[in-house]
């Protein structure tokens, strides 16, 4: 498998399919940070293409040596959270976050999915709308930590902020989220 | 001095990511054995973090890729072609492909067609069989004009060619008298026999010039 860095440079010289490479590589996660910070799917979307274009416009900017690629990508698509989040936030004060429960409903309804299956998707909905609860430093450690498995140090070069403020803000995070899913009847591993 | 449980409660996520020293776990877990507040805290949140963390992630919606793809590098069908651009340009496919519009041009131009001349009714497919097929007879005509033609220039040469063996049969070559040389008479047929063949000869042209142009 060819390193990304490599697939920066054959884009930059014009090969699409390595640009195609890094799309497929890297969806998953731009997609999933996003739809788990956001917790609407038509706006992680919407999101992620928004993330793609922009690191397609600036790959001339991307040094190797300033992190991997990835860790760029996290960035990129974490700045992008914080605007669309600063941008969305009077109108989301009137509406409804809880947007992710009747699509598990429907799900569990309609069809034989294993308890195993079913257990998960009702987890992930739950653990969702316990980060919507989350205030959004504290929500953007935890999906980067926990949900993304990010290091403490790729999380400090994503935030641009000390790595005590990362350790402090994780550690809050996750006894909050901890303390909401007890709430909503998660039961510990 | 022994950790409080503010303390345990600020290093949790160090312990649970095993980011303590071995004196600080050695601390945080003294405390947490013997303390009813911390070691429930430490359970849970241990419990439900794991639980968290092996969530699966989200899958891509289908149409996510294609969609970026589309407003970034253009539309597929632009890709796959610009993607078989390197394979289409190697040079045994390059000389293929010239090689095969060099032989369409030729064809193109010995069909008799132009394309200043090409019409929009000229690609119509009964005008196309009729032109075909009227180039396909004159073709034909032409094969039968240049064979005919060719068969008088054999019978010409035939005839204009010297008798071999019945001609020495009936007129023994004299033996050349010593000395002189000529050679006329070996290389060129008899005075007499020469008219007689001309005139042969004249007869068969005008009879085969007027077959072909009643043809």
């Amino acid at each position: 498998m060819q390193p990304d860095a490599q697939l920066v440079q054959d884009c930059l010289r014009g090969h699409g399919p390595a640009w195609e490479e890094l799309v497929h590589r890297h969806s998953r996660r731009v997609f999933n940070i996003c739809y788990r910070f956001t917790g609407n799917s038509t706006e992680a979307e919407d999101l992620s293409q928004e993330v793609f274009l922009k690191i397609y416009r600036s790959l001339a900017s991307y040094r190797e040596v300033s992190g991997g690629f990835a860790t760029w990508l996290t960035s990129v698509t974490r700045n992008l959270l914080v605007d669309h989040y600063r941008r969305t936030r009077r109108d989301r004060l009137t509406d409804s976050i809880e947007d992710e429960m009747p699509r598990l409903e429907e799900k569990h309804s309609g069809g034989r999915m294993p308890d195993k299956i079913v257990a998960e998707a009702q987890l992930s909905a739950q653990v969702q709308q316990a980060l919507s609860h989350l205030s959004p430093e504290l929500r953007e450690a935890v999906i980067l930590r926990d949900l993304q498995g990010l290091e403490y140090s790729e999380i400090h070069e994503v935030l641009l902020v000390p790595e005590g403020t990362v350790k402090s803000r994780i550690n809050r995070g996750r006894i909050e989220l901890a303390r909401i899913l007890l709430q909503m009847g998660v039961k510990p591993d | 001095m022994s950790w409080n449980c503010e303390q345990i409660e600020e290093r949790l996520s160090d312990y649970l990511d095993n980011l303590l020293s071995a004196g600080e776990r050695t601390e945080f877990e003294r405390h947490a054995a013997g303390c009813a507040r911390c070691t429930p805290l430490i359970a849970r949140v241990g419990g439900i973090i794991r639980r968290v963390q092996s969530l699966a992630p989200i899958e891509v919606p289908p149409r996510l890729v294609p969609v970026i793809l589309d407003q970034t590098i253009g539309p597929r069908g632009w890709r796959r072609w610009l993607a078989m651009a390197p394979t289409l340009l190697q040079p045994r496919f390059a000389m293929g492909f010239a090689t095969a519009a060099a032989s369409l041009v030729i064809l193109f131009y010995a069909s008799g067609l132009s394309p200043a001349k090409i019409r929009k009714a000229d690609l119509n497919p009964v005008n196309i069989y009729r032109s075909v097929n009227r180039q396909s007879h004159l073709v034909y005509a032409r094969g039968v004009k240049y064979v005919n033609d060719m068969r008088v220039v054999y019978e010409i040469q035939s005839r204009l060619r010297p008798p071999e063996s019945p001609v020495r049969e009936e007129t023994p070559t004299p033996e050349p008298p010593v000395g002189s040389p000529d050679q006329k008479s070996q290389g060129a047929p008899h005075p007499g026999r020469s008219s007689t063949r001309s005139s042969n000869l004249y007869a068969f042209v005008v009879t085969q010039t007027l077959a072909g142009s009643s043809q």
